[in-house]
Formats: C-alpha cells, structure tokens, sequence
C-alpha cells in the first residue's frame, strides 16, 4: 500500500473514530456504544491485521508514529523490514536514532551527502553533530529493574540520581493514572552540566533558552534536565522532572498531535500531583495570573505560544503564557472531568495535527474559540469585583532586593565567610524590618548564630514556616537540622526534602543543614554526617562543589 | 671416378645377438680366414676415416656452444649447453657403434658378403638366422648343414670386392672431414669479422665457456679487461661542496672516500668489441670510449661497495681479477651542544632564557636555527646564516618570557638549537641539540595570584570592619586607636602590592585610594566608611575575577582545540604514538589551568568546575583509546570555553517552566566604585592623549612656520661674520692636548667657534647660538684653568683671550638678536595655527577642571596626588593657551609640555588587567602609532617597546614620527 492510501485509511478510520466517540458520550451504558465500539475497533485493526496477514513492507509513516510514540524497539523492527531504502526512510533511521540516545549512530547516518542537502536531513544533522559532541564520552548509568536510563555530563552528578529516579517513578505513575498513558522503558534522561549542552542535545537555540531560563527539555523522546549545580541558587527541578515527564506523556498519547497549549498547560497542571501538597505551592495562582494579564493586556494567548514558550521573548511573558495555559487547561478538566482529558488525548492520536479544534467538539461539544471564551468569561466572573496584585507580585513570590538591601546581604556574607557569624547576623538584621518573611534574608539572620553554636539565636532568628513567604533552601535545611535537635524527625526530614527539591548541592542542604564552621576556622560540623548512604553521598558532593567563598 | 656401389642387403633388425663361443667359431671362423678376415679388412679401411669424421663434427659442436653460450642470455647459454651435450653423446655413440660392429656378424655380411653382390648378403643374412635356429635346437634341421651353407656362401665373397667397397666408404667420409675441420678451425680461432677487418680472437671460446659456466650472472674465471702494462687510472674525486683534490687509487685496494664522490676509471681495453662495465655486482656503469681510444666510465659513490672491471656478455658479468673496495666515510650531521640542555625550567621563575650553544660539523657548517616546539606547533628563526666553510660556531641567544611565541603557547615548549651543514643533497641535514624544556605558567595562575592579592586586602577589611563592630558593642574606648589600624591596614596593602607584579597601577591607585581614605576618616564615620571601602574592594575583586575567568577560559578553550586536533590525528595509526603525547600533554594543561580557573570566584567556579567535569568525559574516552569521542568532547568543550558565560545564564534565578513559590535573591551589583573610578582613568587617559595630540599639532605648525620664514635678508651678514670667527680663533690652538688643561679648553673653543662659523654661513641661527654659547663658556674654562697652570706658551696672552671673548660675545648677540627676529617671524606665520591651538587648549583645560572637580565628588576614589596633578596640569593648560594666543609659539609649546607631564602623573590608567586587549593590540603591533604619544609606564611591555624604538630613533636624524615623543621621553630622562 503507497503511503498516500495508508494516510486516506487513516485518515478515514480516524473521522469514524471521532463520531463513535461522540456517540459513545451520548450513550454510554447502552449495547449500541459496545457495538459501535467494537465495530470502529475492528476498523482501525483490519488495515493493520490485513497488512500483518499478507507481510508486506512498514510504511514510512507507521515507522515515524512508532517512533514518535517513543517506542523505539517497534519502530527499530519495522525499520528491519523495509527493503527498498529512501532518503525519509534515511531519516527515520537517524531519528530512531537520536531517541535511542545514539546521537554518533545518527550523525553518521545523516553524514550522507543527499540526506544533508534536505532542508529536514541537514537539520537533523546539525542536531546529531552537536548532539554527539555534548554526549561523547559521558557516563551512563541503567537502572533496569526500574527501566531508568541516565546520561552525565557530570560524573558528580551521580550523587543525584537516587533522587531523580524517585520523583520519575512517581510522576510516571501519577500521570499514567490521570492522563491513561504510560511510557515505554527505559525513560531516558540525559543531565547537563550547562545551557550550553542543553541546547546542543535538545536542539532549542541557546540564546531562547538563556532568554527564558529553560532548565530542561522534554524531545526526541528523552527528558534533557539541566543540573542543579548550574543554577547558583538551585530551582525547582523535582516538579521539573514532572513536568517534562508529563510531554513525553502527552507526546506518546496524542502522537505529538496536541497542540503546545495543551502540552503546556498539562504538563504545569502534572508538575505537582505526583506529590502531596507542599508549602508555598498555593502561591502559583495561574488563574489570577492570567486574569490580571489579560486585564493590563499583557496577555499571551492561547493561540499564540508560537513554536515554544522557551522561544517567548521574555521571562515574564513565558510565566504569563504558562500561567494561561494552566489556567486554561485546569477550567476545562474541572468542567469536562479527567475521563474527557483521556478521551481527547486518544482523539487527537487519531486526527492529526491542527485537528484540536475537531478533537474538542467531538470530546466536548465546543470549539476551542468557545472554550477560550468560556474560559475568559469564568475568570472575569471569578475575580470580579476583587483587587489582585500587580502581575510582579502574582509572578514571583521572592523580589531582587534594592541596592541597599544586597549590600548589607553582601556585608554579612563577608562577615560570616570571615567567621564573624554573630556580626554576620547582626549586619542582616535591620533589614528584617521590612522583608521579615523573606526566607533568604532569615537564613542569613540566622546562620551566623548556627555557626558560632547559639542555637537559640538560631531558632529564634529562624522562626517559623508560617512566618515566611517566601521560601529558601537554606533555611528549609537550617530548620531542619533545628527540627532535628528538637527530636521532631519527620519534620526535619520533610524539611530537608524540601531544600534538596530546590538546591541539594548547596552544603547547607547537601548536609542537612551542617556546613564547615567558618568561625572555627573551617573545622567541619562537629555533629555526625547525614544518616544513610545516599545523604551521605550528597553532602560529600555537596562539600566539594559549594567551595566559593 | 665413383662408381656406384650397389646397394648392400638390408641389415636385419636385430643386428647383434650374442653367440654361443661354438656358434661364433662357426660364423666368424678361424683367426684370418672367413668373414673375419674380410670385416676386419672392411673395418680397416672405413672405421678410422668415420672416426676422424665424428671427432672434428664434436669440435665443431664443442666450440660451436662456447660462440653461442657467449650471448650471455640465458636461452642461447642453454643452446650451447645443448650443442656441448650432443657433441658428447655424438662421442660416446660413436665408441660404443665401434665396439660393437666388430662382433656384429650381421653388419659385417652386409658390408662385406653384401658389398658388391646384394643377393649373396641376403643369402648370407638367412644362412646366419638359419645357423641361429639350428644352433638352438634339431627341430630347424641340422645345424652341420646350416654351417655348412653359411661357410660355402662366405667363401663366395671376394676380399677384392670387399676392399674396393670400403676405399669407396671411405673416400666419402674424406670429402666430409675438410670443410668440417676447416669449420672447427675457425671456431677455435675465434674467427669473426668486426667492423672492416677479420679477427682472430681464440679467446672468445674462453669467454664462451666461462660465460657457460657462470653462475648467479658472474663467471668462475676473471680474465683481464684492461691493460695492465699501463695500469687503468682510478681517480676518487670528493663532492664539490668539500673543496678538497681528488685521489688516485688503484685496483686492488682498500680506500675511505666521503660519501657523494665520484670514482673515474679510465683504462686501455684489452680486447675490443666487449662490453666493459664498473660493477659492484648490482649495478653496472658502463665504459665508453673516451675518444683517445681508452675507456672510461663514472661510479657515484653513495654507499660502501667492491667494484670490479668486467665485461658483461648477456646476462652474465666476466670480473677482472682485481676489486677495488671503497668504504664511505659519511658526512655527518652537525653536532650541537647547547648548555645546559637537557634541562627543564619554569617560565614564570625566569628573566629570560639564555641559550648558548656550540655547533661542530665535519666539514662546514651553512645554518644554525633557534627551534621553538609546543604541542603541533614549530617556530623556526634563524640564528645564523653561514658560508658552510666554518666548521665550529659558538654562539648565544636570549629569549624572554614575553617572547610573543612563547606567551601564547600553553603546553610545555621545547628548545633546541638545530644546525645545518653544507651538503645539498640530502633534504634533512639538521644536527639537533639536547632540548631545554620550558614549561609555562599554569592557565590561570597570575590571575589567581592577583585575584589573591585582592581576596587578601577585602579580608583585611573585613577582619578591620567585624573588629570595629565588635569594639563598638564591646568597649568602644578601643576605637581610640583606630587610626592607628587603618594606617596599618594601609601599609599592609602596600606590602601586598609590592609583592604581586601583576597589579595594574590603576588597580593599586584605586585600593590604595579606598583604603587610604579610612586614615581620614572620624569615628563615627569609619564603620560606614569601612563598609563602602570593602564593598568597592569586594566588587572590584569579583568583576575582574570575572574578566579573568572570561579570560582564562578562552585561552582553555584553545587548549581544548588542541586536544581535539592531537585526538584526531591519534585515530591516524601513522601519528598515533605522538599524537597521544600531545593529547595528554593538552589535558594536563587543561587540568591545571581548571583548577586555576576554578578559584576565580563564580564565574571562574562555575567554569573551572566545567572544565575539569568535561575534561574528565574526554579522559572517559580517552583511556578507553576511543579518541573519535575524545575528540568530539574536547571539540565540545572548545566551543564552550570560546562562549565563556555562566553556566545558566539566564537573568532568572531558576526555571519558569515548573515550581512554585521563587526565591528572593539580592543584586549582583553592590557597589559602583570601581567603575566610577574606570571611567575617570579612561577619561583622564583620554585627555593625556588628547593634549598630546595637541602638542604634536603645535609643534607641527611652528616647523612649518619655521620653513616659510625668510632668513636671506642675514645671508651677507651672517657670511662675514663667520669669517670673522674664523679669524679671530685662529690664533687659539688645535686639538690634542691633555684633557683638563687650559689648553684643551681653548682648542675646544676654537671647535665651537668654528661650528657657529659654519651655522652661521648656513643660516642656521639656532644651532650657531648654541655653539656660540659653549665656545664663549670654553673661553671661560679656558681662562679659569691657566689662572691654576703654570705659564703656558702655547695659549694666547690672558688680554688677547679677553679681547677674542668679548669679539665672540658681540657675533653671539647679533645671531641671538636674528634668531629672536626669525622667531619673531615664524610666530607670526603660526599664529593663525597657534590661535586655533589655544582654543583647544583652552577645552582641554576646561576638561581638565571638569574631571577635577568630578574627581572630589563624593564616592570618587581618585588619589589626591592624581587630583593634585592634573589641578596644576590646568594651571599650566591655562598658561599655555595664553602664551599660543599671544603667539608665543616656543613659550606655549613648552607649557604644554609641562603640563603634559602632569597629565601623565595624574593618569594611573583603569583597575582592569587587559589582558585580552594585550593580545590585540600585540597582533597589530607592526604598526607603531603615528602620533609619538609616550606610553603609560604600566604598561611594561609597551613601554620596552617605547624604549627601543626611542633609542632607535635616537640614532637617526631629527625628524620623523616619533620626534615628538622622542624629545619628550630624552627630556624626561634628562630630569
């Protein structure tokens, strides 16, 4: 069968499948929906039984949907059957590829002088070769039982994969159960040292990715996370892991046929239901977000996410567009209910692309215009009459202290670096005056008191979780450790899952909450190490790379 | 007359059977009776006729091979083999055919019974079968009757009949053995006709059979091909580039020749028509007619060898008995000694490398090379170009650490003195010296060291600002002696610098600045004042560790590059051994110089820590000698390096893709100090440039003017007063007395005189001045050192001296007076320029004010010497432009001078290091700046620079585009 008939086929198939669902949704204990069912079922199985029946060779699209669906050992079987080689057929390989990691097996199939005078092939090349580059020599570490497979950059970023594979595991269970799609295994992450790499193995353009702070990306069938070391203050990469996860996810389950709004939009909904509800999550308010941007006419919209919200021109507008789209999506699964979500997901793995529109009418009964409508008015219904913050505030709980501010902060620094802990807290307190909540001015208050051993100082200027509003991961480790002493373990320990969520190679995390006294000359903490081998593995990596002073 | 014979029975065809002793008494009967008697008679007369016959039809065979085994190839030695085989078998047939006709009873009936009647030697033929049947047995009938008959039938036969028969055999085998004589004659005479004569040459059937007896191509017996009563001459000339005489050898001996003479034989042919050939077996020169009938021929010599006369036939070689073995006396490369070498020394411990070496060669030595290696990298230069007659040179050579090759390389260099001698034929004739190793500064390094220096003074306030603190809550009484720890604190920061050389002047004038300002500092302000002072300080140290590590990483990414490079040729089994040396040399300098990066604060953690995780990916692949993937990461990490920002650069604190609740974070920027101070130095270096500028414009109009101003009108004048001079010291005596005296001083007034004489007579009137003053300060000298000195003849009286100085001292005035005049008139052609000038100056010293003024602002770190400097460098800006409005030229041109040198006090250029803008400025150092602007003395490497092309220019004629700045550095030296 020429490939143009197997997409009429499809094609075919998918509209029928497209109206039994809307039946399904009108009548869906009756016998009719079974019959229906089973009919459409036997619609989409004959093409393929009939190809199966009489041997003939895959086609180029059936091989691009295995490997799109990253289910790399069909694809790599249906490959091996083909017997007439092509350029698309060249560049399916190379793509199989690139998921399966081999970016050198790619490279040196698109090294082929035809294949790089295609717009598509030379492309793909460009990507393999830097690919290769960022990936030659690194270490790889499987896990096969529990089907991970890991990329360094960083040897010493092995220290972390305990962790990541924890919060893998979990998110894959979380979103298989609420998106009714699992990945195949292994999942395959590769950990960067840098934005550099990042955009060398993923092919995003280094200066979008830096514009935006991108810290992983989720293609070619493979999460790309930048290492916590890069960023000098840590980020959120747990929720970060979900989060891409979550594409690849959405990816497999619509044949990369959602449209990026709704990729976006799950994927921020996903980032956190892997894990019970943590402090300081209630202040990602997306549908004030969106509200208020809308409002002052920042808004992004929907439909115009372009090819990526990491290609967004600014920061700001892409914590906007991912603010709507959450916002968006969250309104359309409270009023449709999960089982529409799975049931559109399925849709749009038969439509195509550019085919939401249809997928949601079938699913839902409306447009996407109408739901963007709908979704606008409910939001003007829900904050009407209210006064919300500026969009700075609702964008970022934490600030960029004023000049004033980062001098006294730099002051202490110095001050505690030098081993005047007391003066260290003593030069940070007035500012407490007026950021008192602020978890990165009170870690600075209360280290100094920790590290000359005033631990009442220490609680005192520490304070409570209510107390502040913003958080820090020093000072999740610092009342860790305080919590700790207190005998309130499972305190501690959720305190300093907290801090490694956000920077576990900082040595005050890495160490929960124990550094090497500056005021006993560097000595290291008096107290015991971290219990157990993977804490104690961190805090051992985390003293080797927190050594600025 | 023949007659013809008839033809004899047909022998039957088994001729010979052995016969029973009775039956062969019946056949051939009793001793001379029977057929015995009439087939020895037969046989006597035929057999020695055949006989001859066979043997000289075997000479001929036998000869006849040595003729065509002499072809030499291998086909016509293999006929005459054959040739030489068949005469042989011809032989031995023939002996054995003799032997056996005698017994042969068959052959004797038919040659004898048969001879003249065929019939009866047939009977006879049937009568001997029958004797044989009947012998054998009684059923064939009787055996008496069969003798019976054979005896009638031989009785029958005639000895007459028998013996004419065999005459005529015989005359026929006669007619045979002439011409077959004749032929074997020739052929062992060696007959042949060559060119137009007949020759006889016997020894050719020698030669043939030495040539058939040859083995391996060389016949077993010599023979001599020429002459021996005039032995052959065998000359050995050396190569030419040796200019040594040629030597005469002889066959037979046993010589040393260099390698590249050429051996002449030169000999009288024995025998002609040969093919003669010098050989050493392999190869063959052959002979050719000289044209005064010897023979010559040409050996290169190359190698050791034997070689021979021969003459060659064919394939084959015939040697002559005698070889001459020349052994070759190679020419050796030059031998080299540098001292010291083999050795290893550290860069950064040296003032400069010296390199004294010694070159030997055996014999001349063309071209010796200073050799610089590093990595893939060669520098040649030349140190020596020579005739190639000088067997032995000494020498020396020094390289400074800031040699331009040697401060880009990174890898450990390797210098050898390498020296070529004077033979041209060989491509690679360089004799080598034992290495120096030099091993440069880790990456890094002097950044770190100065990042140090800076970390040191931030902690020193630190430790000055946590003490005042804790004073404050303490005891404040103790702040009474803070003074005393700022000066301390001041003079620990000088001992600091003094200990780094790598500290920019601006650099030290702006910590120095910060640091000296808490000295001045009451008590209540000397905490917040501290705080300011470290905050500068603190952020001076991290923005440059920052450009540092920008820096540093870059030069890392070249070794990144060359690692790739050395990986790549690794996967090339040819350069595999030294490639891989390369490649770990690289990542041992990578290694080191990520350590250094790494201590550079955040930028340089962030990427030394990089480095060295990267470094350990390529080391991955590398011990695994998977050098494809060592190269794709080094290449990876090349380019990384190249784009040296922060890992995550973006301006977010962390992603916005996930995550709730961002932190807080303070500003980077915590003090501005440093950059307000950098932009005051940049301005200030402006304005010094700017006002240099200025003076070179100044300085160009008063020359110009000076060439417009018309000094004809004092030509005649000037004439006769210069002889006048002239006559006037002519009475004062020569030079050549004994310094220090009365008499030196007056011969060097008669000097001087004699030069304003001459400036006179060219009008050059500032020049005459000038000799005029030091001829009348000679006169002077003169005067004071006779008052001391006994009575001396050779001087002039004491009033006569008097009257001849104060005869000088009237010229000096008119010239003076005509100078000032031509001033006056080259003033007044500048003063349109000088106006313009003025203006200038004027903006420039309102410039001047400005950065002075900007300089006392609050948060300014400008020393107050700098502010002091440039306060009086306005001053005098403001007297300048005053005297060039004026028109004073001359006067305002030096006021701008003066005021220029206060410029260049105050000036201590920016903190920044400028290291990268070194590097450009070294690419393009080929073009000397046009203006003449002295450089800053901070600048160490420009300023040595500055100081040779100043000596250079010192050595040529007024003039040029570094005249101005010339005469600016020679005053400075001056004071």
């Amino acid at each position: 069968m020429s490939q143009r008939r197997a997409f009429q086929v499809k094609r075919r198939n998918a509209r029928f499948f497209g109206t039994g669902q809307k039946l399904c949704a009108q009548a869906r204990k009756g016998l009719i929906t079974r019959f229906m069912l089973t009919v459409l079922a036997l619609c989409i199985a004959v093409p393929v039984t009939t190809h199966a029946v009489l041997g003939g060779q895959p086609t180029l699209t059936q091989i691009s949907n295995a490997i799109t669906e990253m289910d790399v050992t069909r694809a790599a079987e249906l490959i091996s059957k083909v017997k007439t080689p092509s350029l698309d057929l060249a560049l399916e390989r190379a793509r199989l590829a690139i998921y399966f990691g081999d970016c050198d097996g790619a490279a040196a199939i698109l090294r082929a002088p035809d294949l790089q005078a295609t717009k598509a092939g030379a492309s793909l090349n460009n990507l393999a070769t830097r690919c290769a580059m960022a990936t030659a020599g690194s270490l790889i570490v499987e896990d096969k039982p529990k089907g991970l497979w890991f990329r360094l950059q960083d040897a010493d970023d092995k220290v972390l994969l305990p962790y990541i594979a924890d919060v893998v595991s979990k998110a894959l269970t979380q979103h298989a159960r609420d998106l009714g799609t699992d990945l195949p295994r292994p999942i395959r992450v590769d950990l960067v040292r840098d934005l550099f790499t990042l955009s060398a193995i993923s092919g995003l353009p280094l200066q979008a990715a830096e514009t935006t702070g991108t810290v992983a990306v989720a293609r070619w069938g493979r999460v790309t996370l930048l290492s916590p070391r890069a960023a000098p203050e840590g980020y959120p990469w747990q929720d970060t892991v979900a989060h891409e996860l979550s594409h690849l996810v959405v990816s497999r389950a619509t044949r990369d046929n959602s449209p990026l709004w709704l990729q976006e939009g799950l994927a921020k909904h996903q980032e956190t239901r892997w894990r019970p509800v943590e402090p300081f999550d209630e202040q990602y308010q997306p549908d004030k977000i969106a509200y208020v941007a809308m409002a002052t006419g920042q808004q992004v919209g929907l439909d115009q996410l372009g090819s990526s919200i990491a290609m967004l021109p600014s920061p700001q507008a892409a914590s906007i567009a991912f603010a709507e789209v959450t916002s968006f999506v969250r309104f359309w699964i409270g009023v449709n209910g999960a089982t529409a979500l799975r049931l559109l997901l399925q849709d749009l793995r038969g439509l195509g692309p550019d085919a939401v529109d249809a997928g949601l009418k079938s699913v839902s009964g409306y447009s996407l215009a109408n739901w963007d409508k709908r979704w606008r008015h409910s939001l003007r219904e829900k904050f009407k009459g209210q006064t919300l913050p500026s969009l700075d505030v609702l964008l970022g709980g934490g600030v960029v202290f004023d000049k004033k501010v980062s001098q006294s902060v730099r002051l202490s620094d110095l001050l505690f670096e030098r081993g005047h802990g007391v003066a260290s807290s003593e030069r940070i307190f007035p500012e407490l005056e007026q950021h008192g909540a602020d978890g990165f001015l009170r870690f600075r208050y209360a280290r100094g008191f920790a590290d000359e051993g005033d631990q009442a100082g220490t609680d005192r200027a520490l304070g409570e979780l209510s107390d502040l509003k913003t958080p820090h991961f020093g000072w999740f480790a610092l009342k860790g450790y305080s919590e700790r002493l207190r005998g309130k373990v499972e305190a501690a320990e959720h305190l300093f899952a907290l801090a490694v969520a956000r920077h576990p190679l900082s040595e005050v995390v890495g160490c929960q909450g124990e550094w090497q006294r500056r005021s006993q000359g560097y000595a290291a903490a008096t107290s015991q190490r971290p219990d157990g081998e993977r804490a104690r593995l961190l805090c051992e990596a985390a003293r080797r790379w927190d050594t600025i002073r | 007359m023949s007659v013809a014979a008839p033809s004899p029975p047909e022998k039957p065809k088994k001729v010979h059977v052995e016969q029973p002793p009775a039956l062969a008494r019946v056949i051939w009967g009793n001793e001379g009776q029977g057929l015995s008697k009439l087939w020895n008679r037969e046989r006597e007369l035929v057999e020695p006729m055949v006989g001859n016959v066979v043997k000289v039809v075997m000479a001929a065979f036998a000869l006849g091979a040595a003729h065509v085994a002499r072809g030499g190839v291998i086909s016509l030695r293999g006929v005459g083999a054959s040739m030489l085989i068949v005469a042989l078998v011809l032989g031995f047939t023939w002996v054995r055919f003799a032997r056996r006709a005698r017994t042969d009873a068959a052959l004797a009936l038919v040659r004898t019974l048969g001879a003249k009647d065929r019939e009866l030697g047939e009977k006879g033929l049937r009568a001997l079968s029958l004797l044989h049947e009947t012998a054998k047995g009684e059923a064939s009938g009787s055996s008496e009757l069969a003798q019976l008959h054979f005896e009638k039938l031989v009785a029958r036969a005639s000895l007459v009949d028998v013996e004419e028969s065999a005459r005529r055999l015989g005359s026929r085998y006669r007619l045979l053995f002439w011409p077959l004589l004749l032929l074997a004659g020739a052929l062992a005479l060696g007959v042949n006709w060559s060119g137009k004569s007949l020759r006889f040459e016997p020894s050719r059937v020698l030669e043939g059979y030495n040539v058939l007896l040859a083995r391996g191509g060389r016949a077993p017996v010599a023979m001599a091909w020429l002459e021996r009563r005039v032995a052959p001459e065998v000359v050995i000339k050396p190569p030419l580039y040796l200019r040594e005489p040629g030597n005469s050898v002889a066959f037979g001996e046993h010589t040393r020749e260099p390698k590249g003479s050429e051996i002449t034989v030169r000999g009288l042919p024995v025998r002609p028509g040969r093919t003669l050939v010098l050989t050493d077996g392999v190869r063959d020169e052959e002979f050719v007619d000289d044209g005064a009938d010897a023979v010559v021929a040409h050996w290169p010599l190359e190698q050791s060898t034997t070689l021979y006369v021969a003459a060659r036939f064919g394939d084959v070689r015939i040697y002559e008995p005698d070889a001459l073995v020349v052994d070759v006396q190679p020419d050796t490369v030059p031998k080299v000694e540098l001292q010291g070498a083999p050795q290893t020394l550290h860069l950064n411990e040296l003032e400069s490398v010296e390199l004294r070496y010694r070159a030997v060669d055996d014999h001349g030595l063309r071209q010796i090379d200073l050799v610089l290696r590093s990595g893939g990298k060669e520098q040649r230069r030349t140190l020596a170009r020579l005739d190639g007659h000088a067997k032995l040179e000494n020498g020396g050579h020094a390289l400074a650490p800031n040699d331009s090759f040697l401060k880009r390389l990174f890898l450990p260099v390797v210098i050898t003195i390498e020296a070529k001698d004077n033979e041209p034929l060989s491509a690679d004739r360089w004799g080598k010296s034992a290495a120096i190793t030099l091993i440069p500064p880790a990456l890094g390094a002097v950044q770190v060291a100065r990042t140090e220096v800076l970390l040191g003074v931030r902690d020193a306030l630190t430790e000055f600002l946590a003490w005042q603190l804790h004073a404050k809550k303490s005891d404040p009484r103790a702040l009474v002696s803070q003074k005393e720890r700022a000066s301390a604190l001041l003079a620990d920061t000088a001992r600091a610098f003094q200990q780094n050389a790598n500290l920019t002047p601006g650099l030290e004038a702006f910590i120095t600045t910060e640091v000296s300002k808490l000295t001045k500092l009451s008590e209540a302000e000397l905490i917040l004042g501290t705080e300011t002072a470290l905050l500068s300080v603190d952020m001076l140290a991290r923005r440059l560790a920052a450009d540092d590590a920008r820096f540093v990483a870059k030069q890392l990414s070249e070794v990144a590059k060359e690692m790739a490079s050395a990986a790549h040729q690794a996967q090339a089994p040819e350069g595999s051994g030294r490639s891989v040396a390369r490649f770990d040399g690289a990542a041992g300098v990578l290694k080191e110089g990520g350590q250094q990066l790494r201590q550079l604060l955040e930028l340089g953690h962030d990427l030394g820590t990089l480095t060295l995780s990267e470094l350990d990916r390529i080391l991955r692949a590398r011990n695994r000698e998977d050098f494809f993937h060592a190269e794709l990461a080094s290449r990876h990490l090349a380019l990384r390096l190249s784009r040296p920002n922060p890992s995550f650069g973006s301006a977010a604190s962390g992603g916005s893709e996930a995550g709730q609740g961002s932190q807080s974070s303070a500003q980077g920027d915590t003090s501005d100090a440093d950059q307000k101070f950098d932009e005051w130095a940049s301005q200030m270096e402006r304005l010094a440039q700017e006002h240099a500028r200025e003076i070179d414009s100044v300085e160009r109009a008063l020359k110009d003017a000076d060439s417009r101003v018309d000094a004809e009108a004092f030509k005649k004048e000037a004439a006769e007063r210069a002889q006048a001079i002239r006559e006037l010291v002519e009475g004062l005596p020569e030079i050549g007395a004994a310094p220090e005296t009365a008499e030196a001083a007056a011969a060097l007034a008669r000097e001087y005189a004699g030069a304003m004489a001459q400036n006179l007579e060219r009008l050059s009137l500032e020049n005459a001045v000038g000799s005029g003053r030091d001829a009348l300060s000679s006169l002077k000298d003169t005067d004071r050192k006779r008052r001391v000195e006994s009575y001396n003849y050779s001087l002039p009286d004491p009033e006569e001296l008097r009257q001849t100085e104060g005869k000088l001292q009237e010229h000096l005035a008119w010239a003076e007076k005509a100078l000032e005049k031509l001033k006056e008139q080259s003033s007044a052609q500048a003063r349109a320029q000088l106006s313009a000038s003025a203006n200038r100056e004027k903006e420039l010293g309102s410039w001047a004010e400005q950065l002075g003024r900007r300089g006392r602002e609050k948060g300014q770190s400008v020393s107050e010497q700098s502010l002091q400097s440039l306060g009086k460098a306005g001053e005098l800006m403001r007297e300048a432009e005053q005297a060039l409005e004026a028109g004073r030229g001359e006067a305002g041109r030096d006021l701008q001078l003066e005021a220029q040198k206060y410029l260049e006090r105050a000036s201590t250029g920016t903190t920044q290091a400028g290291e990268e803008e070194e590097e450009e400025k070294e690419a393009s150092s080929n073009a000397a700046p046009a203006n003449g602007d002295v450089p800053k003395a901070e600048r160490n490497r420009q300023a040595a620079e500055f100081r040779k092309r100043v000596l250079k220019g010192l050595g040529q004629a007024n003039g040029g585009k570094l005249a101005p700045a010339v005469k600016r550095y020679a005053e400075g030296l001056l004071q």
